[in-house]
């Protein structure tokens, strides 16, 4: 079978399906706003005609290399291609102004080749449990899911709580703008149709970070890089990578869940994993100001999350995120129905072996690229700012085709820069943006379905997962706290302190 | 010399222009192309639905339709758009029936009577879902049960007044059960919410059942159209189970009220040739989009019907504003 599959997916022309997919993938990934979503839209009406087998592997190509270029603009200009990147930018864009852009692409390739091979082996090992795992999570659990990625917000506004939690509770109130489900009556639409499904995500985070980013860069003339000229490569990428393989597993783990639960995903598992790296840092203030393991951590997970969403998609038929319902469209089309009859016969081989050559294609092309790539810092923000704002309302529009989303975009720039100016922490927002709803559905949706408070300690996973979001909620005031004793006992402890907490 | 070829120029086109002026009003639909409107963005059934149709279209009509996705509110967004076009049909837009749902719970303030139908394309239905291991094996045990435990059951739909809702509530009606109704995300959630046993039953799309379906997790009691279906041939229709209900969940093409009626006899036409191609039929089997055809006629009668029934369901449920 699997002779037979790899095989097939080894043929010329379907090779060449690889590499064409592969370049096409990260030519739109690196655009901003255009992510896996837009290239795998673009690309099925092509594949109509083609053999099946080389039509999946094309997808396969373009799905994962879409997901992978989508950093490359975050990392080296600050500009997320989508909302499944915006963590890489935290870290990788200080990198890449420290001029060490083509070190820090090299591990989002390295971070997203170790998580797309473990969420490829989830998909093809263990997808049976994960599935019965993910059964098992009913709305109480999704709410605590969400309620502890929400307690990182104290990591995530580190420095400053009070901004921080100013930031997370906006971003909770912008996630409550639609209609709500439960009445059916809307909320903050202030009349207006478009609002009736709530802000749409891809046009604001380009607004938040490629808008205002562009702002910052014309306010601040010359080039992105700080230093004259840029350094280092594959081989430092490779030897940070080794010394952060601890950073990997966790990656990937965070996001192999985060895409098997289908209402979680991609926007959610990147900044997730960002945070809880922070969190276990020995160091957590070197965060923001280029650690390698502030790129490596949310690149693994966000890779790991793409090939996770596809496990509830082939295995049940249940497509975890809009670009998975597209990818479960293209196998639809091509005639291979996702569901349990679909570990059946060659065919899903021929998808498996696909999906993994194109975790190496993207990996091997993306490091070829890496330093010629690094270089478009060296160019004159003169021309960087009107290409990443036209760029970015053309993003904004091509995800629904819709022009008020440019609207939504431009509107998010001005906040993004505003908030940047007076030093409000993104994340925070971000953060509150992307779980509000999960959690606030789930939390409302568990109540009506159990008609009491009850539900969300007596059920093991929840009560488990509740304990995790209070210590992680309360842990980071605890030590500040223990640190201020400690200093004021001996001025020399708090170094000691926080090693203790880590 | 040089001012008798100006004014020769001047002549000439004058006349050029007057002559244009003078032809007669064009008769012939369509001398230009058709925009196709998708009230969704890319990817979804109703998407798929009209980029499958065009093809056939263009080859009945002879010029080029063209499909412009225009998002937001559920459709409404585009059906606005089509309302505020000129009534020439040269603008037509695919709608699914939760657009009459939009006159009374939207807020982009659409009327039905702004649109006229043209031709239905696509049918649906609910479809009672039970986990696999339920101790009930048809709708009857179901029913009976839930008559044992009245508010006990819960039932799974994808929103509060949205299609789904309005099925599971007409069924409960019907059967004279009380239960308890569950909005998820969307149908999908719904069913995977049943498959986890949070919820006792869903009715939703049997496409978004059948994966867990055939993976053991899931099994249907009863469909609510008026025949089984294709997909699974083995479950049977409420009515066939006694109970004389059916929910039909219509997809079909619109044009704005007042087009001339041999325009959208024309529209008609071309749509159902191109319903009858091949490549459509198979593309629509493999997504799992059951195809309907429904004259124009029979079209308009089932929308007013529609209508009637789900404002009045939306009523007793107390959702209407």
């Amino acid at each position: 079978m699997w002779l037979e599959g790899f095989i097939c997916a080894l043929s010329a022309y379907n090779l060449l399906c690889l590499l064409a997919g592969t370049l096409v993938g990260l030519i739109v990934g690196a655009l901003p706003g255009l992510g896996p979503l837009f290239g795998v839209s673009l690309a099925l009406p092509f594949t109509v005609g083609m053999p099946p087998e080389s039509a999946i592997i094309l997808l396969s190509a373009i799905h994962a290399a879409t997901a992978y270029g989508d950093s490359i603009a975050s990392i080296l200009v600050r500009v997320p291609g989508s909302a499944a990147t915006v963590a890489a930018c935290w870290d990788g864009y200080p990198m890449t102004q420290q001029g060490r852009g083509a070190v820090a692409l090299a591990m989002s390739a390295l971070g997203s080749l170790f998580g797309g091979l473990a969420g490829w082996i989830a998909l093809v090992v263990i997808s049976g449990p994960l599935v019965r795992l993910a059964l098992k999570m009913h709305s109480a659990e999704y709410f605590m899911v969400a309620l502890v990625a929400l307690s990182l917000l104290a990591v995530a506004g580190s420095g400053n709580m009070a901004k921080g939690l100013l930031m997370g509770f906006l971003g909770l109130l912008l996630s409550t703008v639609g209609q709500d489900l439960f009445t059916g009556g809307f909320r903050f639409t202030l009349g207006s149709p478009y609002l009736e499904s709530g802000i749409p995500m891809v046009p604001a985070v380009l607004g938040l970070f490629a808008i205002s980013q562009a702002l910052v860069l014309a306010e601040e003339g010359g080039t992105i890089a700080k230093v004259e000229r840029v350094s280092g490569g594959a081989l430092a990428a490779v030897r940070e990578t080794v010394r952060h393989w601890a950073t990997v597993i966790r990656g990937a783990l965070v996001g192999v869940v985060m895409g098997i639960l289908p209402a979680l995903g991609l926007s959610s598992a990147n900044v997730v994993a960002y945070l809880i790296e922070k969190r276990v840092s020995r160091d957590p203030e070197s965060f923001g100001r280029g650690n390698p393991a502030g790129v490596l951590a949310p690149e693994t997970a966000k890779s790991a999350c793409v090939i996770g969403d596809l496990i509830p998609t082939v295995t049940l038929g249940i497509p975890g995120s809009p670009t998975t319902a597209i990818f479960m469209a293209a196998l639809i089309l091509h005639g291979l129905r996702p569901g349990p009859d679909f570990f059946q016969g060659k065919f899903p081989y021929v998808v498996f072996a696909g999906i993994l050559m194109a975790q190496f294609a993207f990996f091997i092309i993306g490091l070829l690229c890496a330093r010629y790539l690094a270089r478009i810092v060296l160019l004159p923000n003169a021309y960087m700012v009107p290409t990443i704002i036209a760029l970015s309302l053309i993003g904004a529009y091509a995800a629904n085709y819709s022009v008020y989303d440019m609207w939504v975009a431009l509107a998010f720039g001005v906040l993004g820069y505003v908030m940047q100016k007076y030093g409000f922490p993104s994340a925070c927002l971000v953060l509150g943006f992307v779980l509000g709803n999960i959690a606030e559905t789930n939390f409302v949706r568990a109540l009506m379905v159990n008609g009491s408070y009850v539900v969300f300690v007596t059920r093991p996973i929840s009560l488990a997962l509740l304990l995790i979001a209070v210590v992680s909620f309360l842990s980071p005031w605890v030590s500040s706290l223990r640190q201020r004793s400690d200093r004021s006992k001996s001025g020399e402890g708090v170094g000691k302190a926080s090693q203790n907490h880590a | 010399m040089r001012k008798t070829l100006v004014v020769g120029l001047v002549v000439i086109v004058v006349c050029g222009a007057l002559l244009v002026g003078c032809t007669k009003p064009q008769e012939r639909f369509p001398s230009k192309n058709i925009t196709f409107l998708i009230g969704f963005g890319p990817g979804g059934a109703n998407d798929m639905i009209t980029r499958a149709l065009i093809p056939g279209m263009k080859q009945a009509l002879g010029v080029d339709v063209v499909p412009v996705n225009l998002p937001g509110a559920g459709g409404a967004v585009a059906a606005k758009k089509l309302a505020s076009e000129p009534a020439d049909g040269y603008n037509i837009l695919l709608l699914s029936q939760s657009i009459i749902l939009t006159q009374y719970t939207g807020q982009a303030g659409i009327k039905m009577s702004d649109y006229q139908p043209i031709i239905g394309v696509a049918e649906d239905t609910s479809a009672i879902t039970v986990p696999a291991d339920a101790p009930y094996n048809n709708i009857n045990e179901f029913v009976t049960y839930a008559k044992a435990n009245p508010g006990k059951v819960r039932i799974g739909n994808a929103g509060t007044g949205a299609l789904w809702h309005i099925a599971a509530a007409l069924f409960a009606d019907k059967a004279g059960i009380d239960v308890k109704h569950i909005p998820y995300e969307s149908g999908a959630q719904a069913a995977l919410a049943t498959a986890g046993k949070e919820i006792e039953a869903c009715a939703v799309s049997p496409s978004e059942v059948k994966g867990l379906v055939d993976a053991g997790k899931l099994k249907i009691l009863a469909l609510m159209s008026e025949s089984r279906y294709d997909i699974v041939p083995n479950v049977p229709t409420l009515k066939e189970a006694g109970i004389d209900l059916t929910y039909r969940v219509w997809r079909g093409v619109f044009c704005k009220a007042g087009t001339p009626a041999e325009r959208v006899k024309k529209l008609h036409d071309a749509i159902k040739s191109a319903m009858a191609d091949s490549s459509f039929v198979s593309s629509m089997k493999t997504a799992g989009i059951p195809i309907v055809y429904r004259s124009t006629d029979d079209f308009v009668a089932q929308v007013r019907k529609d209508d009637a029934l789900l404002k009045e369901t939306l009523q007793k449920l107390g959702l209407l504003k």
